[in-house]
């Protein structure tokens, strides 16, 4: 087992010097924002968890082409979005999306209280919604930014547009994002 | 600031990342204008809310799962890596492609030759029936071609024996064909048969020994009536001093004598004449003559024989003969067969010699 201190440029390099085990730590270290990227992209747990599995074996495949200009991170949330992004298209193309996110969305908070708990959990449902309303590319650029918290520009690495592009698309993402949600969270405060 | 500014500003606004007095003028313009500051609260509630999304776990074994996969990858490489594989790894774990390359050469060498095969035998391996076919005139004269051919290259394997045979009728060979083609057959046989002849004359003559018809001294069967070779000192039969080479169809002597047989009363009275002709019969030097027209001559012909004499004692060895025998006939060599002989060489003689002459039936006691 490579230790868990070295950088991931590091296992890289390892990786790419045939030691397997390396691929295991950076698999480990970013299973869970890989996962819950493509998880927040298709909506469906199982889909997410098949998807990021190829998800990091075509990186294995590919990794002898990863050549460390851009963070060995920036290069697998390129490849999950592809892969998120073909998989919702054909998803949607056999309309297949039908599966409740209710029976999907796993509890977060081990002890919620019963009234918050339902209401976070249907108010998660909405968002998980929205955003699977969204275009791929504007749902991308939100979960980048506003889920993972990624910076601008490795957002324009991942995404391979400008930074300005970047902030425009984003702000027109969560004015799309906005309007989906108008209907449930802002109906009641323009009645008010 | 009016509202367009804000709109404009309001992105870096809610990400924090504009500067200190552009934010508060901002901030101040949210407060006093109600619509806009709806709208940065709206959007400050989405991005809230999907920041608030919960961060779920992968399935559990989800890391081994993957690492599973990726040792199976390294066991099997994929499809593109098979066929791309250096040639050490193509003959050591994939053979696939060098099985193919060499299935396509031996299949090239077998189309290869396959190919000459066919083209060496297409001349010769047509089937019967359409090289004997009615009306295929160009097959039918490269078939009477080739055996002129092939008669060309006969005389050279000729032996007397087979040359005895040419003289014999030729049998009729059997068709090879079909019934359908039996009238192309018999015309075949027809061709067949003057090229037989056509060969048999343009066929050179053949040098052969003398075919000798002398009977050794003194074994005479069944003809006592003939005395033992004649005791002449100068003459000597032919087969025993042949120093001439004579072809057989153009057989040349120097001299024929036809001659008879004195008969000797009381050996006739005794034995009977049934034998004489029995032996006559039997002889086979006069087998071919008794196949000629039956003439009483011809059909008692007992036996042949040649002499080599020298030319000056010709007249010596033809009183000889007058004394054993009765000459009934004498052929003279043309004058071109005289130059031919000259003088250095023995002269050769052919002597026929006819069995003694019938007695004549005494009439019957009335």
């Amino acid at each position: 087992m490579v230790s868990e201190a070295i950088s991931d440029a590091e296992c890289v390099r390892k990786l790419q010097r045939g030691e397997t085990d390396a691929f295991e730590t950076l698999i480990r270290r970013h299973q869970k924002t890989i996962f819950n990227l493509v998880y927040r992209m298709l909506g469906d747990y199982d889909e997410a968890a098949e998807i990021s599995q190829e998800v990091f074996l075509s990186a294995y495949r590919a990794i002898g082409n990863f050549r460390g200009d851009a963070n060995f991170s920036t290069w697998l949330y390129r490849i999950a979005l592809n892969h998120a992004t073909t998989r919702r298209k054909s998803l949607n193309t056999r309309q297949q999306r039908s599966v409740p996110i209710e029976n999907t969305e796993p509890a977060s908070d081990p002890h919620p209280g019963p009234a918050e708990s339902m209401e976070k959990k249907e108010i998660r449902q909405r968002v998980q919604q929205a955003l699977n309303r969204l275009d791929p590319d504007d749902a991308a650029v939100i979960l980048l930014r506003d889920l993972q918290d990624v910076p601008y520009e490795e957002v324009a690495r991942v995404l391979e547009i400008p930074i300005g592009t970047v902030k425009s698309r984003l702000h027109r993402a969560r004015l799309a994002l906005k309007s989906e949600l108008a209907s449930y969270f802002y109906a009641g405060r323009k009645a008010v | 600031m009016i509202c367009e500014e804000v709109k404009a500003h309001l992105l870096d606004y809610l990400d924090k990342t504009l500067d200190t007095p552009t934010m508060t003028r901002v901030a101040t313009h949210l407060i006093s204008c109600a619509p806009c500051g709806a709208e940065a609260s709206e959007l400050a509630d989405c991005i809230d809310q999907v920041a608030a999304l919960p961060a779920l776990e992968p399935p559990l074994g989800f890391a081994q799962r993957v690492m599973a996969h990726v040792r199976e990858i390294e066991v099997r490489p994929s499809l593109w890596e098979r066929i791309f594989l250096p040639w050490s790894h193509w003959t050591k774990k994939m053979p696939l492609q060098a099985g193919a390359l060499l299935m396509v050469g031996i299949i090239g060498i077998v189309l290869y030759q396959k190919d000459d095969r066919l083209k060496t035998t297409e001349p010769t391996n047509r089937p019967l029936s359409a090289s004997i076919e009615p009306g295929n005139a160009s097959d039918e004269s490269k078939l009477v071609d080739s055996r002129q051919t092939d008669k060309k290259k006969e005389p050279a394997l000729q032996s007397p024996i087979a040359l005895a045979k040419r003289a014999e009728p030729v049998p009729e060979k059997k068709p090879l064909s079909l019934p359908s083609s039996a009238p192309s057959q018999s015309a075949k046989n027809e061709v067949e048969a003057r090229l037989e002849d056509t060969q048999i004359l343009r066929r050179p003559p053949i040098q052969v020994q003398e075919a000798s018809t002398m009977r050794e001294p003194g074994r005479f069967s069944g003809d006592t009536g003939f005395a033992p070779p004649m005791p002449l000192g100068g003459l000597r039969s032919a087969p025993m001093a042949l120093d001439r080479i004579i072809p057989l169809g153009e057989r040349v002597t120097d001299h024929e004598f036809v001659v008879r047989r004195r008969p000797r009363r009381d050996l006739a009275e005794t034995v009977g004449m049934d034998s004489t002709l029995k032996s006559a019969e039997t002889d086979s030097v006069a087998r071919p003559a008794a196949s000629a027209p039956a003439t009483p001559r011809i059909e008692s012909i007992a036996e042949i024989r040649f002499y080599n004499v020298a030319p000056e004692h010709f007249e010596y060895f033809k009183k000889e003969l007058a004394s054993e025998a009765i000459i009934e006939a004498e052929s003279k060599p043309a004058a071109k067969e005289k130059e031919v002989a000259g003088f250095d060489r023995l002269l050769l003689i052919k002597v026929t010699i006819l069995p003694p002459a019938l007695p004549e039936p005494s009439a019957p006691p009335r």
